[in-house]
């Protein structure tokens, strides 16, 4: 149903006056800038209107109720967030010589433990999933659900190793804050046994404006966490962090307001994301099926019962 | 002149704010609104205000150039507003790229679709709309989102209704054809 998906897609109702309260403003200030000398007259009638509607629409906004509740505690300081990650990095790049990153030939193999929105159920959903990726890079790699495999026949280039640039910056395309963030993100998954990696991609990530940091959290298994993330129109993405070891633990998105989904909404406070439960070096692909067992209350499938598929990776 | 403004057609408004220029306010209250929403879910809030705003300068310096026949400043003001989001084209790419994003992390792609997890399954949606071409992309969201009819979008873009029709096909076939290659 694109049509329904399309249409309430960011849905969101018509803006209050207090949400044009700053676009009135702007249209004043500039159109009183901007205008030659002869209509300025004109103009003066038009901005006395304007000005006399957001004086109105400004007291509105000031002489409204308080809710009873206390106020919203005050957001910490981007700088916190910039320290945050920093310290991550260097916790990090001090574990460069624990990791082997495993011979050619040998798999690296990641077992995430992933909340998703189930759309059918109108819940939350847990279980888990596999990866097994070439260490050197080179063939296919496979990722399981438990229900789904699929073999994929490459590693897009930010998963491979041998195609990494020494220039991190070059590999980050995405223009905006946002974009560059979650871009960040989706690498540092691809970290676990290159930890100088990851803490290259955490300072870069402290370049950025505009994050927070976000103190007693615990991850999708419990264990004690905080966050750094960033807010974007009602969805707070989060890269999940070890406490108080500093590790990245895996990434997730906080739904902060009620997200309108196909015909349904997802609610407000609403987790999402994954974090990393064990990892380690394989020697070979494991054979159908992989023995990944489903956490949804499910029972695990037969072998004859898990399908796997192969397909072309999609690198965006 | 207040009560009166606020049951003047949208062109009898114009026309009068020619001479009197408080008329052009009651065009903001009547239409901001809806236009700040529509603007917000392409380019998000903040950039809304800013479009929003310059839309309204823009229409004010040219209200004598208006067409006096259409009675609804909608297509006049949303095209207005459609070329300043033009002139944002890469950042709403990457707004839905933002929400699509993957990136190359093809763990939470094939979990999208396989329809286990996340506010994923518009995420092949929002991949296929950053595709689209700006025009044909100000096409489609007229019409689902500002609920335009195909004259409406003409007029608004300047553009003939056969184009309207054809650019519409070519939208909804590329996010049609996206959708179902992600279900497959």
């Amino acid at each position: 149903m694109p049509d329904v998906d399309l249409a309430t897609l960011f849905e969101r109702p018509p803006a209050t006056e207090a949400d044009l309260a700053g676009a009135r403003a702007r249209f004043l200030h500039r159109a009183a800038r901007s205008r030659p000398r002869r209509d300025r007259n004109l103009l003066k009638a038009l901005l006395a209107a304007l000005a006399t509607t957001l004086v109105a629409v400004t007291a509105a906004v000031a002489l409204r109720p308080l809710p009873a509740t206390q106020p919203p505690p005050k957001p910490p300081e981007p700088s916190e967030a910039r320290q945050a990650l920093l310290t991550a990095a260097d916790a990090a790049a001090a574990q460069t010589s624990a990791f082997e990153p495993g011979k050619p030939g040998e798999y690296l193999w990641v077992v995430w433990f992933h909340q998703g929105w189930d759309p059918r159920k109108g819940e939350v959903t847990t279980f888990l999933v596999e990866n097994w990726s070439p260490s050197d890079g080179k063939g296919p790699w496979l990722r399981s659900t438990g229900r789904h495999e699929t073999l994929f026949a490459r590693l897009c280039p930010s998963q491979d190793p041998s195609a990494w640039s020494p220039d991190l910056r070059a590999e980050i395309t995405a223009g905006d804050v946002p974009g560059r963030f979650g871009q960040i993100a989706a690498m540092l998954e691809w970290t676990r046994f290159h930890p100088e990696r990851a803490a290259a991609l955490l300072r870069l990530a402290a370049e950025l404006p505009g994050l927070t940091v976000t103190r007693g959290q615990t991850d999708a298994k419990g264990r004690p966490a905080f966050t750094v993330g960033l807010a974007l129109d009602g969805l707070r993405d989060e890269l999940v962090f070890d406490e108080p070891g500093n590790t990245p633990l895996g990434r997730r998105t906080v739904v902060t307001r009620d997200t309108p989904q196909g015909e349904g909404r997802i609610p407000a406070g609403t987790v999402i994301g994954h974090t990393v439960d064990l990892y380690g070096v394989e020697p070979k692909l494991p054979r159908k099926p992989a023995k990944s067992a489903s956490l949804d209350g499910e029972p695990p499938l037969r072998a004859d019962q898990v399908k796997r598929v192969e397909r072309e990776a999609r690198c965006d | 002149m207040r009560d009166a403004t606020a049951t003047a057609r949208d062109n009898d408004l114009v026309r009068l704010s020619l001479t009197d220029p408080e008329c052009f306010a009651a065009l903001f209250d009547r239409h901001a609104p809806h236009l700040h929403a529509y603007v917000a879910r392409r380019l998000g809030p903040d950039v809304a205000d800013d479009v929003v705003s310059d839309t309204f300068l823009d229409a004010f310096r040219r209200r004598h150039v208006y067409d006096p026949a259409h009675t609804d400043a909608r297509p006049w003001l949303y095209g207005i507003a459609s070329n300043l989001v033009g002139k944002h084209r890469r950042r709403e790419s990457a707004r839905y790229r933002a929400y699509a994003r993957t990136g190359p992390d093809e763990t939470l792609a094939a979990l999208v679709e396989e329809g286990v997890t996340t506010l994923a399954v518009n995420r092949p949606l929002l991949r296929a709309l950053a595709a689209l071409k700006p025009g044909d992309r100000d096409v489609l969201l007229l019409v689902a989102w500002a609920q335009f009819t195909y004259e409406e979008v003409a007029v608004a873009l300047s553009i003939p209704v056969g184009t309207v029709r054809s650019r519409l096909n070519r939208a909804r076939t590329k996010v049609k054809t996206a959708l179902e290659a992600a279900d497959a």
